[in-house]
């Protein structure tokens, strides 16, 4: 059996507020192994992004986190925060969404850079060699032009691949890209994700993607979770959950995508909005939206259970083996 | 309907207080027609010119040259009234409705200024066309006293819709309106425009880089590259076979939600290298001493079916 790279357990994850209790994550537990990419999926506001910042221990100070996130055999919920800094950018970092905001404008890049190596890296005396090396792993050819501009002077896309260069001033372990192609054009994304596949065979990073996009999580993810409203519905490898789906939910997701769909007939749609998290509905999140949700749905909570090997489901009534 | 002549938009930039002026080509010489009851897809990357078309057609933007013709006039030289009544047929939804809608109007406000400013009506009955209105986009009436924060993305696009089809507008300019959207928001708002295009019979201009939107939207498509058409024809036709390098790049960068299809792409695409006469040259794997020396124009390889390059 191989051994994970990071273990997500059981992890719960809840805001306080003036307005009361928010339950944001609920029993989140996944695993990415060694030279991995781990794609998490699902629509906006349904709990990703928050479990990419508790992994990384950037949550608010309102927040209350249960459970525990073993990497490198450590438990990372334990670590004071000055421990914690030094995981931060040497083992685990991590890519936002929006490249023009990540970067400081009034900086150049290439200064950037440097410091982000001097501070991964402080025994390294070629810091400024290394840059123009990391700039050209990254495809920039001009990489001394590029390391003299400012951020305004490159396109969105040169901007995102500065910030992966930033990211990978530490040499990580794990690469955590919140969304990082959704603020850019179908070219670029396109080589962004070649990128990212790149870094993945020739360092052995691992790398949670988290995307609304299936396509992007068809084209480079080896396994896949689906989550709602803070739970992972469904997880498995990438062919299993898009040619074996098994909840409603999955299903939902990857018929509402207009991709070689009929043009007569309107597109399938999941109707309904996402529960409120202040008052999480008993029993399944989804059954208000599911087609097949039964009694047994509306007052016990699906546990996720195997499949197959790997694959694993939480819905009393899984889809069976329909392809689509 | 809607004729647009040779049009272009040029911009002038002046390097430094004395220095030279340079010409920024924004949309260079195109020409395209849409017809009623037709959605015309417009393809490109981010600052190929699409919008700049798009705020053209709205004019918001003036043209250095060229016309375009809405209903047999001429849309710059129209005056008074028609300018009005133009506005009235030409409406558009822009990509982000949180920066699109007003923050500090209630939905109702939102939708009622245009109401008020073009039928000079009592508010009563305004209020009835706003009822017709939310059940066309399928919202409910508690949403017109909210204001757009407290409403979700796909709801703010339908807000978007409702406004911009309240005025009985004939073409409606869809300025990437699915893009900041989740896949399953998306597919609601698409449905939404298919139905009520149907229903009010209205023409779209759809504006997109995705391709496999604008497939399942729109019966003819245009690609467009760094301010000219490289390809046009009907959407079926130019997206299953394509000819434009350019075309086949966009196709081959989609992402494909097939794992078992998986295929390895060259990273080098956005590599610039050079430059000619084509607009295309730089980046064109199939370029030769032709593509340097001469502009390709757009020329019938199949019906209907246009495309500029010289390497076909």
């Amino acid at each position: 059996m191989k051994k994970p790279l990071i273990e997500v357990k059981e992890l719960n994850l809840k805001f306080v507020s003036f307005e009361g209790i928010a339950h944001i994550l609920d029993n989140v537990s996944f695993k990415i192994y060694g030279r991995e990419i781990f794609g998490l999926v699902g629509e906006t506001g349904c709990g990703k992004s928050v479990t990419a910042l508790s992994i990384i221990r950037l949550l608010p100070k309102n927040s209350i986190i249960e459970g525990s996130i073993i990497f490198d055999e450590k438990n990372l919920l334990d670590f004071p925060e000055r421990e914690m800094a030094k995981i931060r950018g040497r083992q685990i970092s991590m890519i936002l969404q929006d490249p023009t905001s990540s970067l400081n404008p009034m900086f150049k890049v290439g200064e950037q850079l440097c410091d982000a190596i001097k501070s991964n890296q402080p025994n390294r005396k070629d810091v400024k060699d290394y840059a123009l090396e990391l700039l050209k792993v990254l495809g920039f050819r001009e990489s001394k032009r590029v390391f003299n501009s400012f951020p305004n002077e490159l396109s969105g896309g040169m901007q995102q691949r500065i910030a992966i260069a930033i990211a990978l001033s530490g040499e990580p372990k794990l690469l955590i890209a919140d969304e990082p192609t959704t603020a850019l054009d179908v070219l670029t994304q396109a080589q962004i994700v070649a990128l990212l596949k790149d870094i993945r065979d020739k360092y052995g990073t691992s790398i949670l993607l988290i995307t609304h996009n299936l396509g992007l999580v068809a084209e480079v993810c080896d396994r896949v979770g689906v989550m709602y409203s803070g739970q992972i519905v469904e997880t498995g490898p990438t062919e299993e959950i898009f040619y074996n789906t098994r909840h409603p939910y999955t299903l939902g997701l990857l018929q509402a995508l207009p991709y070689n769909k009929p043009k007569d007939k309107p597109l399938p749609v999941i109707l309904g909005n996402l529960p409120n998290p202040f008052n999480p509905p008993k029993g399944c999140r989804f059954k208000e939206r599911c087609s097949r949700a039964t009694k047994e749905c509306e007052n016990l909570k699906p546990k996720p259970y195997l499949i197959s090997q790997e694959h694993s489901v939480a819905c009393f009534n899984p889809l069976g083996d329909i392809i689509c | 309907m809607l004729e647009v002549k040779n049009l272009s938009k040029y911009y002038f930039k002046r390097i430094g207080f004395l220095g030279k002026k340079e010409t920024i080509k924004a949309v260079d010489n195109v020409s395209f027609e849409i017809e009623k009851g037709e959605s015309v897809g417009l393809v490109g990357e981010t600052g190929c010119g699409k919008s700049t078309l798009a705020r053209c057609i709205l004019r918001i933007e003036k043209p250095t040259a060229g016309e375009i013709i809405f209903d047999r006039k001429n849309v710059f030289k129209m005056k008074g009234k028609e300018i009005l009544e133009y506005c009235r047929s030409v409406q558009i939804v822009f990509q982000n409705p949180y920066t699109s809608l007003d923050p500090r109007l209630t939905i109702k406000e939102s939708l009622l200024e245009p109401l008020t400013i073009h039928f000079k009506e009592e508010k009563r009955n305004l209020m009835n066309r706003i009822y017709e209105l939310l059940k066309i986009v399928g919202l409910e009436d508690s949403v017109l006293n909210r204001y757009p924060h407290e409403l979700s993305g796909g709801q703010n696009q339908r807000v978007a819709i409702a406004r911009a089809i309240s005025l009985n507008p004939k073409l409606l300019v869809l300025d990437e309106p699915t893009s900041s959207l989740d896949v399953s928001v998306q597919a609601m708002i698409l449905n939404l425009l298919k139905e009520i295009q149907e229903k009010l019979n209205l023409s779209y201009l759809f504006i997109s880089h995705d391709l496999s939107v604008i497939k399942y939207i729109t019966n003819k498509v245009i690609v467009m590259y760094s301010g000219k058409f490289v390809e046009k024809g009907y959407t079926e036709r130019v997206l299953d076979k394509p000819y434009h390098p350019y075309t086949k790049m966009l196709l081959e960068a989609l992402p494909i939600p097939e794992p078992k299809n998986r295929r390895s792409r060259p990273i080098n695409s956005l590599h610039i290298n050079g430059l000619g006469e084509c607009v295309f040259y730089s980046r064109c794997p199939y370029k030769s001493e032709v593509c340097e020396k001469r502009t390709p124009n757009l020329v019938e390889v199949e019906e209907e079916h246009f495309v500029a390059c010289h390497s076909i």
